[in-house]
């Protein structure tokens, strides 16, 4: 088996606000290999994208804070580097692909000059050079007649094109990772499938490994092999994807999964919902933060936080139905 | 129920047009050229159905909804609710209809004004159409909560305090006050995250069983609209390329366009998914000022020809309910 080329171990990331301590992440560990691409999937403040961003040390301190855990990037740990040691792995190493691309570009300067900035910054080359590769960049994201755009202003593109232009800015220094947060979320679906099939292309060319943080279960379908489904601020299960989609074993992904009308279903069915609300992270509760909501709710799923479970190589669960004392439910998608 | 109306559309739409004036150039230079948000529009519903209206970003699809609840005025066409032409009502005759056709707003955080108490929002229509006394609206707005599915003890409280869902649903009351017969949902959940979605739509199903509502829902999210619609219309551009019946329209998609928005859409399915032959569209939708001559479809469209370049084609019945607008049929 290869190293992982990332390790996130025990992250601990909490925001303290005026009402108290939000526990935004609560120890989560997770591994990613090179080449792969993993979804991380979850409903809005379960903390996907807080942990996109403690990865790359970009959580706003004051008022967030990564209070433990580590980041391994190969042997070097990101949460103990200098702000100095972090500019080099951003955008080189690692780099990020933010949801809006309507806000993410800097409005008063030309894209090339964008594109190049990154460039100039990480690598050795004139200013010449980085026309040239930028000019490159942009014709690898697939944008047509790339020697005018490098020359326009970012609201000059529609929606789609500026998300290929960050693609173009994510990838410019062949970094190791790419965490792309919610990348196709304020787009159109035709745009969308563009954007994914680019996401796709770009992890067979450069081998990059890609982390893919969405609300969306079938966006994750098409193009990761590894899934991880988040809730308040706690990994509930974690799988391959065939392991995930078609034998997933949490209630709570039973619940998203029912939640959404497929659009290749044959008859209507009703929607399966999942009652209430997602609990309140100022204060979690002490077991499973989903027993609140799940059907199968046993006495200790509300006094004890669940371990994982691993009945399958690979196939982690954070469920006290897991366990072997446990009732057997039946257990149907 | 109205057993006289049942089978006749409630709502019909015939070559609905607006156009927004922009106004270009300077001083001496002045031009008006106009941005053709809905460019010859019909469309019929039927009572107690749902119609489900997709498209991208500028198609128009909003735009249809206000014009037909007369938010804005129509450029030209006609808006026939049940029987009644409403397209040159006056404010206050409009006044009346509005008590029967009401819309659902995309954000819940900005359709309800945070200044009242949810009572003061359930209640102002009732008021503004002059419906019950004051205590029987009192009534009428706790029995509304619990409809739908909200605790009568929130009436009190001020929206800040909810939940996007619960928003929605406080939204979803408001409109229900006056007991519509017709709701113009507008995006009503692509605010909300997806367990909540499902349960906003379920008691849209729900009511509508209930009180024989009918729907016009719009929304990018083309799996929910197959889901919730019996028939769907494909927008592009200001016009409707294809409608038909929901599980038709997805199985036996005509106009190329269709085709594409159809294959775009990710399904949870890793190995369908991965095997699935999708068909990506290239390019943006074009500007709707300077529409392109003959289909406007045409410069994303790889069967385009030259008759295509020409003339613009109708929404014509090719097969049985399903109308397509494209020369391929």
């Amino acid at each position: 088996m290869t190293k992982p080329i990332l390790k996130v171990e025990n992250l601990t990331t909490q925001f303290l606000t005026y009402a108290g301590i939000v526990q935004a992440v609560r120890g989560i560990s997770f591994e990613i290999y090179p080449g792969e691409a993993i979804g991380l999937v979850g409903e809005s403040g379960c903390g996907k994208s807080v942990t996109g961003l403690s990865i790359m040390r970009l959580i706003p301190d004051p008022p967030g804070k990564i209070v433990s855990g580590s980041v391994y990037l190969d042997r070097k740990n990101l949460l103990e580097s200098s702000e100095k040691e972090m500019r080099n792995v951003r955008g080189n190493e690692i780099s990020m692909i933010f949801q809006d691309p309507m806000t993410s570009l800097n409005p008063v300067f030309s894209i090339g000059y964008q594109i190049m900035e990154t460039l100039l910054l990480h690598q050795e080359i004139t200013k010449k050079q980085a026309k040239e590769k930028a000019i490159e960049l942009l014709d690898m994201v697939h944008i047509k007649s790339p020697e005018e755009v490098i020359n326009r202003y970012p609201h000059q593109l529609s929606g789609g094109m500026r998300q290929r232009v960050m693609a173009a800015i994510a990838i410019s220094c062949d970094p190791k990772i790419i965490i792309a947060d919610e990348p196709t979320t304020s787009l159109d679906v035709t745009i969308q499938a563009q954007i994914l099939n680019l996401l796709n292309d770009l992890k067979t060319k450069l081998n990059s490994s890609i982390v893919l943080i969405t609300h969306n279960l079938a966006v994750v379908a098409g193009l990761c092999s590894r899934v991880l489904v988040m809730y308040a601020g706690l990994i509930m299960e974690e799988g391959t994807d065939m392991q995930i989609y078609n034998k997933p074993m949490h209630p709570y992904t039973w619940g998203l999964m029912k939640a959404v009308p497929k659009i290749n279903e044959e008859e209507k069915e009703r929607l399966t919902t999942i009652p209430g609300l997602p609990p309140d992270l100022l204060s979690p509760p002490k077991g499973c933060p989903f027993a609140l909501r799940c059907d199968y709710a046993m006495q200790i799923c509300f006094q004890k936080k669940p371990p994982f479970f691993e009945p399958q190589k690979g196939h982690k669960i954070a469920c006290w139905l897991m366990d072997s004392r446990a009732p057997r439910t039946k257990r149907s998608m | 129920m109205n057993v006289k109306t049942i089978d006749g559309p409630i709502l019909q739409v015939k070559r609905l047009k607006k156009y927004f004036p922009i106004k270009r150039g300077g001083f001496l230079k002045k031009e008006t050229v106009f941005v053709k948000a809905i460019d010859e529009v019909s469309f019929n519903v039927k009572k107690g159905e749902t119609l489900g209206l997709v498209g991208e970003t500028g198609s128009g699809k909003t735009t249809v909804g206000r014009t037909i609840i007369r938010l804005y005025k129509p450029t030209s066409g006609q808006i026939i609710f049940n029987g009644m032409d409403i397209t040159n009502f006056s404010e206050n005759k409009m006044q009346k209809v509005r008590k029967e056709i009401q819309m659902i707003f995309q954000d819940p955080y900005a359709s309800l004004d945070p200044r009242l108490t949810v009572e003061e929002i359930v209640t102002e229509p009732m008021e503004i159409h002059n419906l019950y006394t004051p205590e029987k609206r009192r009534e009428r707005a706790s029995e509304l909560l619990n409809i739908i599915g909200l605790n009568p003890e929130h009436l009190n409280r001020f929206p800040h305090e909810f939940s996007g869902g619960q928003r929605q649903r406080i939204g979803l009351a408001r409109a229900l006050a006056v007991e519509p017969q017709f709701i113009v949902c507008d995006e009503p959940v692509s605010a909300l995250d997806v367990s909540i979605q499902a349960q906003i739509i379920n008691t849209f199903e729900d009511l509508q069983e209930q009180f024989g509502l009918t729907y016009l829902f719009i929304s990018h999210d083309i799996a929910m609209v197959k889901h919730i619609s019996d028939n769907i219309a494909v927008m592009y551009l200001g016009r409707i390329m294809e409608t038909a019946p929901s599980n038709e329209i997805y199985k036996h998609p005509l106009h190329p366009y269709t085709q594409a928005l159809m294959t775009a859409v990710p399904i949870p399915d890793p190995q369908a998914e991965k095997k699935r032959a999708r068909i990506v569209l290239e390019g943006d939708i074009s500007s709707n000022i300077n529409l392109p001559k003959g289909c406007r479809f045409r410069p994303r469209c790889k069967y385009a020809k030259k008759i295509c370049e020409e003339i613009e084609p109708k929404l014509e019945e090719k097969e049985t309910n399903h109308f397509v607008a494209c020369h391929l049929y």
